[in-house]
């Protein structure tokens, strides 16, 4: 939480990003602010451009992807997609990435030690060797892996899918960078071990004062984790809202629909699960108006024409001053019953 | 791992089942050349002894050269002598085969050597820019590749020996052996001409050497060095694509940085073991090449004895051959083992 007593320079600030494979844009305009050491989650469906939105920030679109529009600053300078030089000096510096599968994300060559390594000497030349094997061990350490001395020196395959992520985890705040951006970071870990590894974010976090932007499908693990929830759906965010009220006080009819598809444990056998009709839209032949309203039980004929409006759901309340405001866009999303 | 004892086990078993398929193979081998070569018509003798030679000297002959006991004894007798160097005499050449070839394998060792370098090194460069840049240089790199690799040897060398060779631009000498014919051979060590003129501070036999090879060699290396070439962009592409490259990236490695680290990194250790048969069959496939730049190593003897029927220089060479491949291989796969973390038998 943030506990500076005046709004502080956010750690990163988003204006209108938009990002396009081709003619086909899969970014439609995100807005996004986090304060240093906030947790803003960032969920929606496979499709709705919440990883496409996590690789623009860092500027490693895939080939064919590029960003059209918008603003970027981490830590009050402003990001130039652009220079190719600037961007490396920023990532792994500024801001850092936690990527979706462990198994994958690590050279399976090279030992774990200079992997991180990597990290270190990139942006501090001028260490020692002794300092690197140093900051490694300890690094490792942080995060939670026993005989760090005898890990960094293993390869990736002498590691557990959980530890590679721990070491991942490892690579990415060695130059303790202001945003770290974790992309599906546990989907590809077993259920216990997802526990221990967003306990080790959220312990970071707390110690490192670094802002997180999660990005997940998973609504149930943002709202334990994240301070604040961006709902994204067709390359828009549809819902910011606090996460302490997103479970009972959502207001756009995605959001709504997007909970009550989760399973409730204890929920009489046999009973089905409530999903939401269709699927989302092509984003080559997005409907107009409102790109959710073909699928929204609340949806009426106006919603088909022009962009819904931004509609202020609730003021911060004075407690969470600079923290939470709670927005969705959707023209009926005061008359929504919530709860 | 904490379990010396037992990753040592481990590492014995393996190393003994490595031997064991080798001897296998080489068995195999050795019982094909044996019986395709007895399996073709014409009788040896009679080709010693000439048309005209008495039944008595045509069978003379045949005891002497054992061909009147029965096969299997006749291939004991062949394996026994392969082991044991003696080769058997070489009747079209008027020596033992051991010193024929002997003689003349140095100069078609150096050949492949080089050959080897220039595949290898044309085919890492070519390729890595090729998957780094990307565009029209990567298609360049694989319509040259795909030609080289449909192009006969001695076409190429033929070409080769035109426009740059003596008788076309004068850059390289021609089809003129493995060195000037003024300059005497440097004092032999290893036997490549290259080599020992280093080691015995021979700049200009070196030199010399050097010039007399590159046609030959670059002739040699097209069609392994495109192979080579096609293999590495593939294998690159493939690594590039991979997750670990965009977390790479995400630590602010530069992109050429990443490709060369990583990507290609990653892309060599796969084609570490093709590049041993590489080496093997430029060892023993340069007979076309050979006999185009009148290099005299033993491709040309091998076919001297193919074409009178030379038992004992056909059967060494098959035998040799195979030995050569099985011992390529055997070298890349230990190689691989060692410097792929994945394979290397823990000793930690």
């Amino acid at each position: 939480m943030s506990a500076a007593p005046s709004p502080a320079l956010p750690a990163l600030s988003v204006e209108g990003l938009r990002v396009a494979y081709g003619d086909v844009e899969v970014v439609r305009g995100v807005d996004l602010v986090v304060r240093p050491g906030e947790k803003v989650g960032v969920v929606g469906e496979s499709g709705c451009g919440k990883s496409t939105v996590a690789l623009a920030l860092m500027g490693l679109l895939a080939t064919g992807g590029s960003v059209t529009g918008g603003a970027v600053t981490v830590s009050g300078s402003r990001v130039d997609y652009h220079d190719e030089r600037a961007l490396d000096r920023m990532r792994g510096s500024q801001l850092s990435l936690v990527f979706q599968d462990p198994l994958t994300s690590l050279d399976p060559v090279k030992s774990i030690g200079s992997q991180i390594a990597e990290a270190l000497r990139r942006h501090s030349p001028r260490m020692s060797r002794a300092a690197v094997r140093a900051r490694c061990a300890e690094l490792l350490t942080a995060v939670g892996v026993p005989e760090p001395e005898r890990r960094l020196r293993q390869y990736p395959h002498e590691f557990s899918g959980g530890m590679r992520q721990r070491a991942l985890i490892a690579v990415a705040v060695a130059n303790d960078p202001a945003v770290l951006i974790a992309d599906e970071p546990t989907t590809a870990l077993d259920v216990t071990t997802q526990a221990q590894v967003v306990d080790l974010l959220d312990s970071l976090v707390d110690g490192l004062g670094v802002a997180v932007v999660l990005v997940t499908h998973d609504i149930g693990l943002v709202s334990e984790f994240c301070d604040r929830v961006l709902v994204m759906y067709a390359g828009r965010v549809v819902e910011e809202v606090p996460s302490d009220v997103l479970f009972g006080g959502a207001a756009h009819p995605y959001t709504r629909a997007l909970l009550e598809s989760l399973p409730v444990p204890g929920r009489p056998r046999g009973e089905d699960l409530a999903w939401i009709p269709g699927a989302p839209p092509p984003l080559s032949a997005l409907p107009p108006g409102c790109s959710f309203a073909p699928r929204c039980a609340w949806a009426q004929p106006e919603c088909s024409v022009g962009t819904p409006p931004r509609v202020v759901v609730s003021e911060p309340s004075v407690a969470a001053l600079g923290t939470a405001l709670h927005t969705a866009e959707c023209r009926r999303a005061l008359e929504v019953p919530r709860g | 791992m904490s379990r010396p004892t037992s990753s040592t086990s481990a590492a014995l078993k393996r190393g003994a089942g490595a031997l064991l398929g080798v001897l296998a193979t080489l068995l195999l081998a050795s019982v094909v050349s044996f019986v395709v070569l007895r399996a073709v018509p014409g009788d040896p003798a009679r080709l010693i002894v000439g048309p005209l030679a008495t039944p008595d000297v045509l069978a003379g002959v045949r005891t002497q050269l054992g061909l009147d006991d029965p096969l299997w004894l006749q291939y004991l007798h062949y394996l026994r002598d392969f082991a044991t160097l003696q080769w058997g005499y070489s009747y079209s050449n008027g020596a033992d085969v051991t010193a024929v070839i002997a003689a003349r394998l140095p100069a078609t060792l150096e050949l492949a050597l080089w050959a080897f370098l220039f595949a290898v090194v044309g085919a890492v460069v070519v390729a890595t820019l090729a998957s780094y840049r990307g565009g029209a240089l990567a298609g360049v790199a694989k319509v040259v590749s795909l030609v080289g690799l449909g192009t006969p040897q001695f076409w190429v060398a033929l070409v080769l020996v035109l426009v740059l060779g003596s008788s076309g631009l004068g850059v390289l000498p021609g089809p003129s052996g493995r060195l000037t014919s003024f300059l005497e051979p440097p004092p032999h060590v290893t036997g490549l001409y290259t080599v020992d003129g280093l080691l015995a501070g021979q700049p200009i036999v070196f030199s010399d050497a050097l010039a007399h090879l590159a046609l030959p060699a670059i002739s040699l290396a097209l069609i392994p060095g495109a192979f080579l070439t096609r293999l590495l962009t593939a294998n690159q592409a493939d690594v590039a694509r991979a997750p670990f490259v965009t977390v790479v990236r995400s630590k602010g490695v530069s992109r050429w940085a990443a490709h060369r680290r990583h990507v290609l990194h990653n892309a060599l250790l796969p084609s570490l073991a093709s590049a041993g048969l590489v080496l093997a069959s430029l060892i023993t496939g340069s007979v076309l090449v050979e006999s185009v730049f009148n290099w005299p190593g033993i491709g040309q003897v091998l076919v001297q004895g193919v074409q009178r029927q030379d038992f004992a220089v056909v059967q060494a060479f098959v035998l040799l051959s195979a030995v050569l491949y099985v011992a390529a291989n055997t070298a890349a796969d230990a190689v691989v083992a060692l410097v792929d973390p994945r394979l290397r038998v823990s000793t930690r």
